[in-house]
């Protein structure tokens, strides 16, 4: 019996083990593939033929990418982007999510702000009304387009909301008693004991911002002030080759071919991401507030 | 209690206060910035309105060239690639185009957004549905029918004939021939067609020399030999590994691809289908049948006789059964890795994807071979570069529409006029040649620009003197040298330009106009077509891949068109040929 025991248990974790090894590699590979084709010359690289290591190693790609003004420049308008966007972002954030983390009896009107922003979940204007919003607030061509229409991440703020709320009561109601006001409760008590819910969600908050490209696409006018997402996109996607037919168009095929210099850039441009995370991960820590409160 | 009912009182009201405030400020900010637009208007009609204040119509100067005094202002979109190089300091913005147009013309053009090629279509069309329109803009014959139906665009018929250059209209011909005929919607000149007339773009068979030779094969003479060519690379080992790992023929699930596609294939059955699997169904080939009303190409007898011929091949596994996965840079990673030995596909196949692959596998011979029919007779080319697929259209609230035709005067004469001037057309910036001409906000060229290089080209070459040639001329005569030297980067010029090339055998097709078929339907895209186009191209695109596929019967077809015919087809056959008793 034991023994039998022993032996399905070693099997269950052999097979766990087993699918977190596949799952793994299944986000791993990719990226190195990408990584390899960036270091590789061209030609093995257009004919598929690299894998996971170089072929023909080269550092040409990089040098190629570094020196060209429009990877820099999107590159600084989406450090600005996240600076902006994910400090406000946050701070509404916190704004939002303590008071309606309270019960209804102590915020009579909870529950109507609640459905508030969770309406604006359910239901978008879509494309052309947002574009139209943003055009008439004349906000095309201007960063605050790419920051202000996503302020509030409602995900975001229930996400908070519910973490607050798991923290126990008796905490908030003693800073009362101490004489601390809301502002205080919320700075003191509640911010350095949600440290590992705001990392998630600044996290959540980062990432947003830097992959998205649509909005930088509709809404700026001139590649000059792209985001680093919406100038990817403009480089990596497929060209349409039945439209290829004019004369004037020879020297794009020739920068089809540049699949290296594609691999370059998305590397570059996923890297800052990929720094991030083991920064904001030490945060990811729970039980803080276990023996905070005596029954 | 209470106070804290209060509290959260004041917090609520903070809350909202800062999502109000945020959201004032940063519009406040921005305000501002645009000084010139007061608030409500679109830019559009602000510009418009400073066009007209500032032209107080001159008295009819009819100069093509003519400077408007005092200046005008007309706004206008763009689209650029990553291909598109700048002298330095020089953008979109602000180049010798648009500093010429100013001291030259009087005309101040500025860009109200720019953006990828690939990204145009889209931000456009939510510029077109927002009402948010520059003065004038390049659109797709679907974004010109919207405009058409929303009555807005100006009437360029007077314009034209009134302002446009000698060198313009013979370039581009009168009102009633050659392209213009296209871009008339009730007696009225709603747009300039930027395309067109162009026949360069019919298939080829790119089949590879070192295979042929290694399996003692000639070329192909009829489509009999290229079914035989393509079943000996999939079974007769072909690269000599002593593997079976090659196939015959390469395709990619978009089969209209001017790589390869199937285009080529079909017309050597006398089959003229096309119906882009990325498009929205309405741009569709029609072709005259015996009675002389146009009939959709995709429907007739002819298809699926080469329907059945590929899937005989596929069958045969000369085809890889993964065709249907790959996309067309799938399909090249297959190709140029050395495993499929034949394609069909158009001139520029050379430049890509094949450019690089003599560097990675040097053995590797690309020979190029004309079309060939199931009779052996000549085979008729597909052309869709004849009919203009881009237009340039102008706003209705411009108040000086001629304007725009100045500016393509301009153009023409740069580039093709008495006073050409390279520095309008291409610049060479050290080592590197910088094509200037696409920054021109309208433009358009001789349709035979490439081949009138590719004569020169191969004048010079035998005559080993080079100082005839015009600039863009030079740089392919320099690179076919450079190639033979032993600059295996330039082995594309040699097949694009020099011998045995795609323009050697285009001059072939070209040299009797009955070796080509192009479309008889040049209207903007029916009601119908625009309804249920996107669902038959699906249909068609489906039924097509399984047949050749095996998955279907070949007498699958016979459903298909009843089908295509009754759910649209049939409306759409007679909408199509009500234009074309009107047009």
């Amino acid at each position: 019996m034991v023994q039998h025991k022993g032996l399905s248990r070693t099997l269950t974790t052999v097979l766990i083990y087993a699918i977190l090894a596949i799952i793994s590699l299944a986000c791993l590979l990719p990226l190195i593939n990408v990584l390899a084709v960036s270091f590789s010359s061209n030609g093995y690289a257009t004919a598929g033929l690299v894998k996971l290591w170089p072929r023909g190693f080269t550092l040409g790609p990089y040098e190629f990418v570094l020196n060209k003004p429009e990877f820099l420049r999107s590159m600084g308008v989406s450090l600005q982007r996240v600076l902006y966007g994910v400090s406000l972002n946050m701070l509404l954030t916190v704004l939002i999510a303590y008071p309606l983390a309270k019960e209804a009896s102590q915020f009579r009107m909870r529950t109507a702000y609640a459905w508030f922003f969770v309406f604006t979940t359910l239901f978008a204007g879509g494309l052309i009304p947002s574009y139209i919003l943003v055009l008439k607030l004349h906000l095309i061509d201007n960063l605050a387009a790419l920051v202000l229409p996503g302020a509030v991440p409602v995900f975001n703020v229930i996400l908070l909301l519910n973490f607050f709320r798991s923290l126990p009561k008796e905490m908030s109601e003693a800073a009362y008693i101490d004489g601390a006001g809301h502002w205080q409760t919320l700075w003191k008590v509640y911010i350095p004991l949600s440290a590992p819910a705001l990392a998630t969600i600044t996290l959540f908050s980062i990432v947003g911002h830097w992959n998205e490209w649509f909005n930088g696409l509709i809404y700026m006018n001139t590649p000059n002030h792209y985001p680093l997402s919406s100038y990817l996109q403009t480089v990596v996607v497929n060209r349409d080759l039945n439209s290829l037919n004019l004369t004037q168009e020879l020297q794009i095929l020739q920068n089809l071919s540049d699949r290296t210099v594609k691999a370059a850039q998305i590397f570059l441009g996923a890297l800052p991401v990929l720094i991030v995370y083991p920064f904001l991960q030490r945060y990811f820590m729970t039980g803080i507030v276990m023996g905070s409160v005596k029954e | 209690m209470i106070r804290t009912k209060w509290g959260s009182l004041v917090l609520a009201v903070i809350v909202t206060a800062v999502l109000v405030l945020s959201a004032c400020s940063k519009n406040e900010g921005n305000n501002a910035s645009p000084s010139a637009s007061a608030p409500e208007t679109p830019a559009a009609s602000t510009s418009a309105a400073e066009s007209e204040a500032a032209s107080p119509s001159p008295a009819e100067n009819l100069d093509p060239l003519g400077k408007y005094e005092p200046g005008i202002g007309l706004s206008t979109i763009r689209h650029t690639n990553s291909g598109m190089k700048f002298l330095n300091g020089d953008t979109i913005d602000s180049n010798i185009y648009t500093k010429s147009y100013e001291s030259e013309l009087g005309i101040k053009v500025t860009n109200k957004w720019v953006v990828d090629d690939t990204q145009y279509a889209q931000k456009l069309n939510v510029s077109i549905v927002s009402g948010d329109l520059p003065d004038f803009f390049e659109v797709d014959p679907k974004q010109l029918q919207t405009l058409i139906d929303g009555d807005q665009l100006a009437d360029l018929m007077e314009a034209y004939e009134k302002y446009a250059s000698e060198l313009t209209k013979k370039i581009w011909g009168g009102i009633n021939d050659g392209k213009l005929d296209t871009a008339l919607s009730k007696g009225k000149l709603v747009a300039l067609p930027i395309n067109g007339g162009q026949t360069d773009d019919p298939d080829f068979i790119w089949i590879r020399q070192d295979w042929l030779d290694n399996l003692g094969l000639q070329g192909p003479k009829t489509m009999d030999d290229v079914l035989n060519i393509a079943k000996a690379f999939a079974t007769q080992d072909p690269d000599k590994n002593n593997k079976n790992d090659t196939f015959g023929l390469n395709m990619n699930k978009n089969i209209w691809d001017g790589y390869s596609g199937i285009t080529g294939f079909l017309n050597g059955y006398g089959a003229y289908a096309y119906n882009p699997t990325n498009q929205s169904g309405t741009s569709t080939f029609w072709i005259k049948d015996a009675s002389g009303k146009l009939v959709f190409a995709d429907i007739q007898p002819e298809v699926k006789v080469a329907l059945g011929k590929l899937q005989e091949l596929f069958k045969a596994k000369a085809i890889s059964p993964e065709w249907a996965t790959m996309d067309g840079t799938k399909a090249s990673e297959f190709e140029t890795s050395g495993k499929v030995g034949m394609h069909f596909g158009q001139f520029w196949n050379a430049n890509w994807p094949l450019a690089d692959m003599k560097k990675v596998n040097p053995k590797s011979e690309w020979s190029i071979f004309p079309l060939v029919s199931a009779d052996g007779s000549a085979a008729k080319v597909q052309s869709l570069g004849y009919r203009p697929n881009r237009f340039i259209v102008v706003n209705k609230s411009v108040g000086n529409p001629e304007a725009i035709i100045k500016l393509l005067n301009y153009f023409m004469e740069k580039n093709y006029g008495e006073t050409r001037n390279e520095d309008y057309h291409i610049v060479t910036q050290g080592e590197e040649q910088v094509n200037t001409f696409p920054y021109a906000a309208i433009g358009g060229s001789y349709a035979d620009t490439n081949q009138n290089d590719y004569a020169l080209v191969q004048e010079a070459l035998k005559t080993n003197d080079p100082s005839t040639l015009n600039p863009t001329a030079k740089g392919y005569y320099d690179n076919i040298l450079a190639y033979r030297g032993g600059d295996l980067g330039q082995w594309w010029v040699e097949k694009v330009f020099g011998n045995q090339s795609t323009y050697e055998a285009l001059a072939k097709y070209k040299s009797d106009p009955n070796n080509y078929v192009y479309n008889e339907f040049y209207g903007s895209p029916t009601a119908t077509m625009s309804e249920r186009g996107s669902t038959l191209k699906d249909m068609e695109a489906t039924v097509f891949t399984k047949i050749i596929m095996g998955a279907a019967s070949i007498d699958e077809f016979d459903k298909f068109v009843a089908d295509w015919k009754s759910q649209g087809g049939d409306a759409i056959t007679q909408e199509v040929n009500d234009w074309y008793s009107k047009r």
